[in-house]
Parts: structure tokens; C-alpha cells; sequence
């Protein structure tokens, strides 16, 4: 084993497994494995751990969670930086120190980054992409022996988000759901998996340039039951709007999707939706519903408009 | 002095406990004495409970979970059932035995290794460190030692935090059950280490059933009428039937009757909301406006009474717009509100709610809500009652125009520029009978790339874009349908066809044909077909078409003008423009 591991990327759950399998194969005693929040313990002490010898055993194992001090954004206690190069640049031999950079963007200009990246054992893991999710769960339930149908999987990855950590979690609740039954269709998924509010949000965009007034009712209710308040997503549909009306204006100029990534602050996923309906909608459609929305803002927050209702009537208008 | 208050004190906190064991305390509201002690009980959550019983007989227990849904679904109710099946002496096992020790004393709250906290009143970063200090500990007498912390959402960002820490690594004869009705205020970092629950609010014929339940054990009289106005007033929520069913039992004197139920919620039933719009549909606003007066004499506030009102309307715009009617979202859903629904117009619902909502908004300001009721009724009578004559007007129009369009179609017949086509079925039949659904499923996920040919999209582009890809068969022939008529014909003048083809091929690298259908008729001959393809018949046939599609001759040259060319047109005229 190295001494100085650097973990990157947005997937935590490949992370803590691979963290956990090289404790494991460590062997190392309670007390010679100790976890810091760099947020909260600062690297003096961190290091003077690191230089004491393990106890008990042949190694000790020091993992630092949280290091935002190697981001651009500013971290809550200071760190003696210095002496935190000093100490990578040699570091000692009887500790292994763990940097575990999950959700953390590296600021790449930092010295101390530079230097990390040069003497560390880094290792990147990204969040799975639709394909691997899909090889995942379709692994899953070969093994459970259940017949899962194609439309079902695709509900599933899209309603954990290609977040692996939810993944695996709902196909655990799913494994139990499914217990005595051998095939899984998009009833039970639609049932079993929450689904994230910005999803129905945003199905609720794509009803409304359908002109679904039948579906737009049910996911209407179906976000209020969870306590939201209209006024929040007509502001987050109002911001859909908004966006779409800018990729409307894009592909006149013969922007592809990709061009588009850099442009756009969204998730790849409805950047890709967005992009579709777009093409399909008239931009007197999007002006039009931006209007409704606007207006409905309007009247809610002078008080002529019950909001519960207002939205209702924004709907049965569209 | 001071033992003898302490002796007091002893005393006090015992004839407390006793109170709450139920020995002092005579009544027990319903919906304590009904909450259900086993996952049997839950109603309306199976697809929860059946994934816990399985878990729990498998003894697979997460070490925390996150219930959400609305009030009154059973989160508590679960969470708790869940703490006596994990250590219920029977364990591992799918329901909780109720009987031994351990299940008892949760049934009586007082076990020393279930906490139940009440996240809105413990919601400081010091009472969530204390339960982080005594996590470690092992749990007194039982397996598990099971957190509950219901309404978790009201927890301050320093106490998320602390807890966070708790989450990540769990001893682990430790189970947290978090519950909340609003999960969006609960940070991504905590959902993600829990096994999230989400709650599903109770159907009306689920809570209907419960209730029947409990009447028929209590022995309750009650009409079957005002169960159902109960139910639907709970909105989902199991806790808001009972407790409104305990304040209904105590209101009335022998038989619960529907109207008490509406005197305690303050609502007016769909009946009487009924007669008032049949009165104005007639024209009558004298009786409207004094069923209105009866209703306020009896009681009613007005502001309310106006607001049972636009719900009655927007009931009704719902009924109209929708194919399928949820009564859980349409409360007011009777036979004579069908009745009446049919009979409005949907352009005329809008304008009317927004009368009544302005009225409403009106209402509040003035000492004299009574007045605008009134004058509302009055301004809907106006909309209601003239309207409708003036649609006969409008129908008589119509009827004019559709004669004159039939004269004039009988005239273009005669005219030489059109033509007359009949489709052949059987090319119809051949493509479906041959459909390959994955070419289908390829042309239809690419056929926006059309819009990628040319930024300004000549007309011919347009057409099929317009176009629906419906089949696509084994020999490349694509079968578009199209809503307008006129459109579907323009591809069977030849110059449009072959010019469609081409862009189609250049674009694709195919060799695609295409014939096209009015969606009238694709959809008459889908349906013919899917009829018979269930009846197992190999090769169905279709009938023939009978209607046939008119073909321009002689297709006057349009070419798609963008409205910024035709303003430089107008501009510099046509000569000096250069379209490129």
C-alpha cells in the first residue's frame, strides 16, 4: 500500500466501498484507523497524528473527509498549508493518509493540488453513466431471478438519477418488494421510487407545451401533497421556460447540444430533454406560457388570486 | 417543607403515568384507539408494508430509513411497527406479536429503548449531540435501539449536520426512522444515507372501508352519505377522517346525518351548490339568491360560501378538461353535476371563476359580503343564462357555413384544379403488416434532425415535420399521418413528393417511400387493425377507404417567406434582396 491516497469525483458510493476494502485488507486494530473532517479538525493536528507511529499495529490508516481547504471556496478554520506540502512531499512511512475529495472540485492552480495529483495515488470515480446503471440493475435482477421490463429499468435510472448511492438503495427496497413475485413492470417502480421534485417539475414543463391538461393536474397534486408551495415551482417552471425559450434562440443560430453544455448550468439529462422539446415547440408557445406564468406570479402575491387555485386555472388555461 | 413537596411531586408524576396508561382517562380519541398496531392494519401503503415484512423476515434491516407523505398516512404508525416486530420476542418475524413485554410497553410508549422525538419542539444541535453521545451505548433489554424522529424537516442546519455525523456510521444495533411531511427541506446529504419510504395519500373507498371498520365495532349510527362527505374532506389524511368523525359523533344527537358533517366543516353540500347554478342556468336569480340568503341566515360565512362556489365551478372546468375523473381531486363529482357541466361551455367557466374570484377578493375588504354575493350572482346569471342563447346563435352560423362550405366543395369538384384520390388499403396493409417496430422507433427519435437541415425551413420541410411517423415496414415505407387534411394531400402532388423524398433520403441515407393519412382515417383503420391482430388473425385485412383526399392540379408556387424576408421586401422591394 502507497502512502498518500487522493479519491476524487461525485460518486460516493464506488468510494467508501473502495476506502472500506483497502481497511480491510490493512488489518488494521481500532485505534490505529482514525477519520477527521478537515472542516472541523485542522491539518496541524491532522499531521501530528500522522507522524506519530501506529499503535498495535504495522500501519495506521488516516482518513481526512471534507478537505474544502483544497477548493477555491473558502474554508470555515484555517490551515497551515505549508506545513501540509512539507508533510506530502515527504511523508512518513508507517501512515497511510486518505484524502477523501468526494464532491469536492480541486482547485487546479493550487500549488498544494498540483503537488497532490504529482506524489498521491489518485483515483477518479465519477458518477455511472445511464449505460453502467443499466448493466447494474439488469446484473441485479438476473441474480434475484426476477423479469424486469425495458421501460420499467428506464423509469428506474430516471428516477435515481444515475446516483449511485440511490441506486443501489431502491434496488435493496426492490429486492424485498419483490420477494415472492418474478417480474418487476413500471407500475411497481412508479409505486416503490421516489421520484425527485425537479423530475415532476419538469415533466410538468413537457405536459404543458403537450397541452396534457389530464396529466399536468395529477403531477400538480401530486407535488402539492408534499407540503411545496405553487409559488416554488411555478418559479422553478417559469425558469424551464426561460431556458428553453435561450436553446430556442440557440438553434436558430445552429448551436448543437454539445455547444450547449458549456452555455447552460443545467443537469446533462434535461439539457438534453429541454433540447428536444425546444425543437419541437414554436417559440409563440414558450412566450405564451412565460406570460401565464409572470401573470399568475402577479396575481398570487397581490392577493387577487387564491395560489392553490390560481395555479389550477394556469393549467386548465394553457 | 421541602420533602413534602417532593412527596407531592412523586405523586403528581405518578397519577400522570396512570392517566396515560388509560386506567384514570375514560375516552380515547378514535384515532388513538384505532392507530394500527401491526403492518395489517396500515391501509392504503401496501406497497410499503409488503417490502417491510419481507426485510423483516429476512432479518435485513437498513439502519436508517426516511418516511415521507402527507399527514395522517401512517408514517408514525409504521415506524413504530417496525420498533416492536425488530424486537418483539417472536423476531425474526414479518408483525409484532403485541403481546410480549417488549411490544406492550411501545404500545404504551413508555419502552427505555424506543425514542420517540418530536423533531418541531427538540429541534437545537443540543438535543440531537445527546442523542449522538448516547447512540453508543447498547439498548437496555430489547435488540435494537430504534430512533424516531418525526418531523424531521424542522431540525435547524447546525442540528442536520450533527446528525449527519450519527448517520454515516451507526452502531449497529441502531435503527433511525426519520419522518416528514416536507422531504424538500431535508438536505440531499441526509436523504442519500437513508432508505427513503415515500407515503402515498389514502384513497377515499380505503378510508371509506376503515371507517365502516370502526363504526360497526363502536357502533356508531351514521349515514352512509356523510361517511363518504367525511372522507373527502380528510383530503388523504386517515388521522383527518377520525378526528373529524369524533367531532361529528359528538355533534349530533342520535343518527349522524351528511348536513352535520358539512355545519362542522363549514362547507355547503354539492346539493344545494348544484340547485344554485341550475337556478342560474335558468335564469332564475331570484331563487338562487334566496337559497344563498337561507344558507347565510343558517349560518353559513359568506366568504366561505363564495369559496365552496369557485370550487363547485373549477369542479366542473375539471369534469369538462378531463377524461378520467379522480374523485380525489374532484370532490364535487355527482350525476347532476355531470348534468351541469355538460351544459357550460368551457370558454364561459373561465370568465365565470374569475368573476367569482374577484368577488371573493372584493369580499374581504368590505363590510358587506353578503351584497357582492349577491351582484355575483347576478354578473353570472348574465354569462350563464344569455351565453347559451348566443351559442345557438353561433350554432345557427355554423350550420350556415357548413352549407356554404358544402356548396363550394361540390363546386371545386367541377373545377379542374383539383382531383379526386382514392387511397388503395392494401398499400396501407402491406406496410403495417410488415412494420418494424425498431425502424420506427429510429426514424421517430430522429425526425427532429429535419430541423437541423436549414435554419429557415422551406415549406416542404415544414410539411414533414408536421407529419406523425406512424409505421415504418421491412421495404422503407414510412406511413406519415397528419391532423389537417390539406396538408396530408399536398403530399400527393407529385413535384412536393419527390422533392419530400429526396430531402428524407439525403438526410437519412435511405431509400424511404411515403404515403399519408389524415389522422382521421389512420386512426379508424389502426383500430381496425389492432381489432383484429388481438383476434390472432395473422394478415388482418382493412376495409376500404371512403373518403377521398383532394389533390390541388395546378399548386399555385408557395414558397415559405420568413417574415423578416417579406419586411425587407417591403422595405427595399424585390429586386435589390438576395435570399440566400
Amino acid at each position: 500500500m502507497k502512502n498518500l491516497y487522493l479519491f476524487t469525483g461525485e460518486n460516493k458510493f464506488e468510494i467508501d466501498k473502495k476506502i472500506n476494502r483497502m481497511i480491510d485488507e490493512a488489518n488494521v486494530t481500532d485505534l490505529s484507523l482514525v477519520k477527521y473532517d478537515a472542516e472541523e479538525i485542522t491539518v496541524d493536528e491532522i499531521l501530528n497524528d500522522c507522524e506519530t507511529l501506529p499503535f498495535l499495529s504495522d500501519q495506521k490508516i488516516v482518513i481526512v473527509n471534507n478537505p474544502l481547504f483544497l477548493a477555491s471556496e473558502k474554508s470555515k478554520i484555517q490551515h497551515n498549508i505549508d506545513r501540509f506540502i512539507e508533510y506530502i512531499n515527504n511523508p512518513n512511512q508507517s501512515t497511510v493518509l486518505i484524502i477523501n475529495a468526494y464532491h469536492v472540485k480541486l482547485d487546479k492552480k493550487k500549488k498544494i493540488n498540483k503537488l497532490l495529483l504529482a506524489k498521491c495515488e489518485s483515483i477518479n470515480y465519477d458518477n455511472i453513466t445511464e449505460l453502467e446503471a443499466k448493466a447494474i440493475i439488469e446484473n441485479r435482477m438476473k441474480q434475484l431471478n426476477i423479469n424486469i421490463k425495458f421501460d420499467a429499468v428506464n423509469e428506474l435510472i430516471n428516477r435515481t438519477e444515475c446516483d449511485s448511492l440511490k441506486l443501489y438503495s431502491e434496488l435493496e427496497k426492490l429486492s424485498f418488494y419483490s420477494e415472492d413475485k418474478n417480474e418487476i413492470n413500471i407500475e411497481d417502480i412508479k409505486l416503490l421510487i421516489c421520484e425527485p421534485v425537479e423530475n415532476n417539475i419538469f415533466s410538468l414543463t413537457n405536459y404543458f407545451i403537450e397541452r396534457k391538461i389530464d396529466k399536468s393536474i395529477h403531477v400538480y397534486h401530486k407535488l402539492l401533497r408534499n407540503n411545496n408551495e405553487p409559488i416554488v415551482f411555478s418559479s422553478i417552471l417559469g425558469k424551464n421556460f426561460h431556458n428553453l425559450y435561450l436553446i430556442k434562440q440557440y438553434q436558430k443560430k445552429f448551436f448543437t447540444e454539445f455547444q450547449l453544455k458549456n452555455i447552460f448550468k443545467i443537469h446533462p439529462y434535461q439539457l438534453k430533454k429541454l433540447f428536444q422539446i425546444a425543437q419541437r415547440t414554436k417559440e409563440e408557445d414558450i412566450i405564451k406560457n412565460i406570460h401565464a406564468i409572470s401573470e399568475y406570479d402577479i396575481n398570487v402575491k397581490s392577493g387577487r388570486v387564491d395560489k392553490y387555485l390560481g395555479f389550477e386555472l394556469l393549467i386548465l388555461n394553457m | 417543607m421541602f420533602v413534602q413537596n417532593y412527596y407531592n411531586l412523586c405523586y403528581n408524576i405518578k397519577e400522570i403515568v396512570l392517566m396515560k396508561e388509560g386506567d384514570i382517562l375514560s375516552y380515547k380519541t378514535l384515532y388513538r384507539t384505532y392507530r394500527p398496531k401491526m403492518f395489517s392494519d396500515v391501509v392504503g401503503q401496501e406497497h410499503i408494508t409488503r417490502t417491510f415484512k419481507n426485510a423483516l423476515l429476512k432479518d435485513k434491516i437498513s439502519h436508517a430509513y426516511l418516511f415521507t407523505g402527507p399527514r395522517g398516512t401512517g408514517k408514525t404508525s409504521v415506524a413504530k411497527i417496525i420498533a416492536k416486530t425488530v424486537n418483539c420476542v417472536k423476531s425474526p418475524t414479518d408483525e409484532p406479536c403485541n403481546v410480549c413485554e417488549s411490544c406492550s410497553s411501545i404500545n404504551s410508549g413508555f419502552d427505555n429503548d424506543v425514542y420517540e422525538i418530536d423533531a418541531a419542539s427538540n429541534n437545537g444541535v443540543d438535543e440531537i449531540r445527546e442523542i449522538r453521545d448516547k447512540v453508543k451505548y447498547a439498548p437496555t433489554t430489547s435488540r435494537f435501539k430504534v430512533y424516531i424522529i418525526d418531523e424531521v424537516h424542522m431540525l435547524s442546519t447546525g442540528a442536520f449536520n450533527a446528525l449527519l455525523k450519527t448517520l454515516e456510521e451507526p452502531p449497529s444495533h441502531v435503527i433511525f426512522i426519520l419522518a416528514t411531511t416536507e422531504p424538500h427541506k431535508i438536505p440531499a446529504t441526509i436523504i442519500s444515507r437513508c432508505q427513503r419510504f415515500d407515503f402515498k395519500s389514502i384513497s377515499i373507498k380505503d378510508i371509506v372501508a376503515r371507517m365502516k371498520y370502526i363504526i360497526s365495532v363502536e357502533n356508531i349510527k351514521i349515514e352512509e352519505k356523510a361517511i363518504y362527505t367525511i372522507a373527502k374532506n380528510a383530503q388523504g389524511g386517515m388521522r383527518d377522517a377520525l378526528s373529524l368523525l369524533d367531532q361529528v359523533i359528538s355533534y349530533s344527537e342520535n343518527i349522524v346525518i351528511e348536513e352535520d358533517v358539512h355545519e362542522i366543516t363549514g362547507t355547503v353540500s354539492e346539493e344545494k351548490l348544484a340547485n344554485i347554478v341550475q337556478y342560474l342556468i335558468l335564469g332564475n336569480v331570484n331563487e338562487a339568491i334566496c337559497s344563498v340568503d337561507d344558507l347565510i341566515s343558517r349560518g353559513k360565512e359568506p366568504l366561505r360560501l363564495i369559496e365552496n362556489l369557485i370550487f363547485y365551478f373549477r369542479d366542473i372546468f375539471l369534469i369538462n378538461k378531463m377524461e378520467k375523473i379522480d374523485e380525489q381531486l374532484v370532490t364535487n363529482n355527482s350525476d347532476e353535476t355531470k348534468e351541469i357541466a355538460a351544459k357550460i361551455s368551457e370558454n364561459n367557466l373561465f370568465e365565470l371563476i374569475l368573476i367569482l374570484n374577484n368577488t371573493q377578493y372584493e369580499m374581504r375588504k368590505t363590510n358587506q359580503p353578503r351584497v357582492f354575493i349577491e351582484l355575483a350572482l347576478f354578473e353570472l346569471v348574465n354569462k350563464l343564462f344569455i351565453k347559451d342563447i348566443k351559442i345557438e346563435k353561433k350554432e345557427v352560423k355554423e350550420n350556415t357555413l357548413k352549407k356554404v362550405i358544402k356548396e363550394s366543395e361540390t363546386k371545386t369538384e367541377i373545377n379542374d384544379s383539383t382531383e379526386k384520390k382514392y387511397i388503395d388499403v392494401s398499400v396501407i396493409e402491406k406496410i403495417l403488416n410488415n412494420a418494424n417496430k425498431e425502424k420506427k422507433e429510429n426514424l421517430k427519435s430522429n425526425w427532429s434532425s429535419i430541423y437541423g437541415i436549414n435554419i429557415n425551413l422551406t415549406n416542404i420541410e415544414q410539411l414533414l415535420i408536421d407529419g406523425q411517423v406512424e409505421a415504418v415496414s421491412n421495404d422503407n415505407k414510412i406511413l406519415l399521418s397528419y391532423e389537417v387534411d390539406a396538408e396530408c394531400s399536398r403530399l400527393y402532388e407529385k413535384d412536393v413528393y419527390d422533392k419530400a423524398i429526396s430531402i428524407l433520403n439525403s438526410l437519412f441515407h435511405e431509400n424511404y417511400q411515403i404515403v399519408s393519412l389524415p389522422l382521421k382515417i389512420w386512426n379508424e383503420k389502426k383500430g381496425e387493425f389492432i381489432e383484429q391482430f388481438k383476434n390472432n388473425i395473422k394478415q388482418p385485412k382493412l376495409s376500404p377507404i371512403t373518403e377521398p383526399i383532394i389533390i390541388k392540379k395546378n399548386n399555385n408556387k408557395f414558397e415559405y417567406e420568413p417574415e423578416i424576408v417579406k419586411e425587407a421586401i417591403g422595405i427595399f422591394g424585390e429586386e435589390i434582396i438576395n435570399i440566400k
